[in-house]
């Protein structure tokens, strides 16, 4: 991966196409390469629909190498949804092709004068730019079926639907998975409405006649990948409850704690919870014939993936996330699987962030667009946005948009960025990282690794209660190391319980590139990507007083637990105290 | 005393027997989802409640029960939390993410979710019932369910009436006889009386 292609989409005379050796990016993957380039090439104060923003597309350190797990793709611009610097992060094929093209990253720039679409199309011969307005408002899964015809379904994709096309704070940008489908997809932050104010509809991908990347030092790599499996089949997590139940296992955990936010974070409880449970949605699914079982990308033996079928055994879906399970279901009242997955598909289709799109519904329900539960209003609504309709326009820029149109005060943002499916009141730690994390209201962006493995701020005895505001900011530093590796963050846990796979990681790492890190090196990489993001909401003009909750959640107490957002302002300003 | 209308049970408590047929099994453990109930006295702790009642071995509360919670409330030390009439008691395995890992007993994160952390507290006498109720989630429920089922447990009525209902596919290939309050009883009247029961003693005989 020496190479970067950028692609000047507003080159007069149509798309220009350079090719470089990354220089000084050497060395960097994923997000650590995203928001070094963000951070040094994008005008903080530009517009991010305008030609100074860019869209940095970069696989991670190990994609397209035999290493497990190592398929996620990070995209990264200035946001339109938060205004900030933004990482969006996305499974499936792309990570894996595009590295094995031999890009470090693939760079949109500029701004096409007109309203032209574009295909690009990379192989091992180059690449390819033509306009094709025959795309145009195609949804991603017709978009898809009209590339197979074309290129077969050997290729992956990245593309975006209608929404980023009508450049919607909320719109996705779609990556294809292993059965050739648009379910896996870059989505917060708005990074398909970036994409779309490119220009550009859709990027084929095509490595017929390339290799797998080779490390330098096989026999090393080689061992260390064993090691690195072994390690995640073993632990409980990764190697039992995913691979059963898929991240939807945590429906009924979440709601038990009473942090399960519900109608629109009324209250941390919802009485449905049991028939949109993981264990609900992998019986509905393997008693369908879809499979509650299945990997994102070639390379993933976690598998918390599946395929959720309707009653007649067609596929509708991919197994809806816990998050989505959550935006769609419990925060909007919605009891019933079938809808939610309908809800999923129509996100995929349209090229939405399920995350923003549920907390947006859920604020549309408080405002009376809507009643809570009522799940056809819910998919109507949905199918507004994809039509572009005054109500989708403002359903389509987010939940903030919609509750300053519709007077709503209990908007879930941060940074204009809808809250995850926890309740910060419910679990204060992780309301910290909302707060005070460069991406907006964002459970990614402060993961688990063991702190006392990178020793990161020191060693800290894990028997006394260490404060919610070191462990947020630990969090954050080690996340941003491991979104640069390409790595999938549920790797984490059993990162955190068996130094020996973590070890595993580094070691695959060091032999790939002939390297010497150690741990305290990757969290160095961390604190560096997490610097460059301060720098550039900074420029941006964003202070301490965006790295906030909205007030109500100091004020509100949350049922069943009746407990207020507590964390105090001063502490909240000493995460990236370090 | 055992009423009925057309076949349909008006009782308020019910024993329910499935005899099920030899082969492929029924997966019970997402009725666990949502609670059985256990019949107890005085106090407790979780360890011993866990051990007494379901059956399980130390090494196992140990090793595998990796999230536990009383009263929605997330618990470190089993030893310590104390269960009592009245009592919900939630079980589940480790948990994915930064929050599974934030709600995991002893976890090292557990600053984070303080808020909502099990801290012992006096329970009123006059608030007391004897009767403990259980929820078993994702693995535990495949892992513990089989056996409780055989030995029988409390259930809600409207519960076991819904599982039932979404199964009854199932009557016929895998169920031999349904003995609801010692009548054979067919899967249609079987779903409408367990609706209208408060608690059924449910069991499976093979």
């Amino acid at each position: 991966m020496e190479k970067i292609l950028r692609i000047d989409m507003g080159a007069e005379g149509g798309p220009k196409v350079t090719e470089e050796q990354t220089g000084e990016y050497a060395g960097l993957g994923g997000r650590a390469l995203t928001s070094a380039m963000v951070y040094k090439e994008v005008p903080p104060l530009c517009h991010p629909l305008g030609a100074d923003n860019k869209v940095v597309i970069a696989p991670g350190l190990l994609s397209g190498s035999i290493a497990a797990m190592s398929g996620r793709l990070s995209i990264g611009c200035k946001s339109p949804l938060t205004g900030g610097i933004k990482e969006a992060n996305s499974g499936g094929q792309a990570a894996q092709v595009l590295a094995r093209l031999g890009y470090a990253a693939v760079v949109l720039e500029g701004k096409p004068a007109d309203d032209t679409l574009y295909r690009i199309v990379i192989d091992r011969e180059g690449v390819k730019i033509s306009p094709d307005n025959s795309l145009r408002m195609l949804g991603n899964y017709d978009l898809i079926d009209k590339v197979k015809g074309e290129f077969g379904d050997k290729v992956a994709c990245i593309s975006i639907g209608p929404a980023g096309e009508m450049k919607m704070a909320a719109a996705s940008i779609a990556c294809t998975d292993v059965e050739f489908r648009p379910t896996r997809h870059a989505g917060r932050g708005g990074v398909g409405a970036v994409m779309g104010s490119k220009g550009v509809k859709l990027i084929v991908l095509d490595d017929k006649g390339m290799k797998m990347r080779a490390a330098k030092d096989p026999d090393k790599f080689k061992a260390a990948n064993k090691s690195w499996v072994e390690g995640l089949r073993k632990h409980p997590v990764t190697g039992e409850g995913l691979p059963a139940y898929g991240t939807n296992v945590l429906t009924n955990v979440i709601n038990e704690a009473g942090a399960y936010p519900t109608r629109n974070f009324s209250e941390g409880r919802f009485e449905g919870s049991a028939k949109i449970s993981g264990e609900t949605l992998a019986e509905t699914e393997t008693s369908r014939g879809g499979l509650a079982t299945h990997g994102c990308h070639r390379g993933c033996v976690i598998r918390c993936s599946g395929t959720y079928v309707d009653k007649d055994g067609n596929f509708l879906t991919k197994q809806p996330e816990y998050e989505t399970v959550w935006s769609h279901g419990g925060n909007c009242g919605i009891d019933d699987l079938d809808s939610i997955a309908m809800l999923d598909r129509l996100d995929d289709d349209f090229g939405l962030d399920t995350i923003e799109m549920g907390a947006t519904i859920g604020v549309a329900m408080e405002a009376g667009i809507a009643k809570f539960g009522d799940a056809e209003a819910a998919i109507n609504l949905v199918k507004e946005v994809g039509k572009g309709t005054p109500l989708g326009r403002i359903l389509g820029n987010g939940a903030s948009v919609t509750g300053k149109v519709f007077g709503v005060e209990r908007v879930p943002v941060v940074k204009g960025q809808s809250m995850p499916a926890y309740d910060p009141r419910g679990i204060q730690g992780i309301g910290v990282t909302y707060a005070t994390s460069t991406m907006g209201a964002d459970h990614t962006a402060g993961y688990a690794i063991a702190t006392n493995i990178l020793g990161v701020g020191g060693s800290v005895d894990p028997l006394k209660p260490v404060g919610q505001v070191e462990l947020s900011r630990n969090l954050q530093i080690a996340t941003a190391a491991i979104d640069s590796t390409g790595m999938c963050l549920f790797i984490a846990f059993a990162i955190m319980d068996q130094p020996e796979t973590f070890q595993a990681l580094i070691d695959m790492i060091n032999s790939f590139y002939g390297l010497e890190l150690t741990a305290d090196d990757v969290t160095e990489l961390g604190k560096s990507v997490l610097k460059n993001e301060r720098n550039f909401n900074a420029a941006a003009g964003f202070t301490s007083k965006h790295d906030r909750l909205p007030e109500y959640f100091k004020n509100e107490a949350l049922p069943p637990h009746g407990i207020k957002f507590q964390v105090k302002d001063e502490d909240l300003d000493q995460v990236f105290n370090w | 005393m055992s009423q009925t209308e057309n076949g349909i049970s008006k009782d308020p408590e019910g024993k329910l027997i499935l005899k099920i047929k030899s082969g492929p099994s029924i997966d019970f453990s997402d009725l666990f989802q949502r609670g059985f109930q256990v019949v107890t006295a005085g106090e407790r702790s979780l360890k011993d409640f866990l051990s007494t009642e379901l059956g399980l071995l130390p090494s196992y509360i140990d090793e595998r029960v990796q999230t536990m919670f009383l009263d929605g409330r997330a618990v470190d030390d089993p030893d310590r939390a104390v269960v009592s009439g009245g009592s919900t008691v939630s079980l589940s395995a480790a948990m994915p993410g930064l929050l599974g890992a934030t709600l995991r007993r002893g976890s090292y994160y557990a600053a984070m979710r303080k808020e909502i952390s099990y801290k012992a507290r006096s329970v009123k006498a006059e608030d007391r019932n004897n009767i403990v109720t259980v929820k078993l989630f994702n693995l535990m429920a495949r892992e513990i369910a089989p056996e409780l089922v055989l030995k029988g447990v409390w259930l809600s009525g409207k519960d076991l009436a819904e599982f039932l209902k979404g199964r009854s596919d199932l009557f016929g290939p895998l169920v031999e006889t349904a003995l609801l309050n010692g009548k054979e009883t067919p899967s249609g009247n079987l779903i409408e009386s367990l609706s209208g029961m408060e608690r059924v003693f449910f069991r499976i005989a093979e």
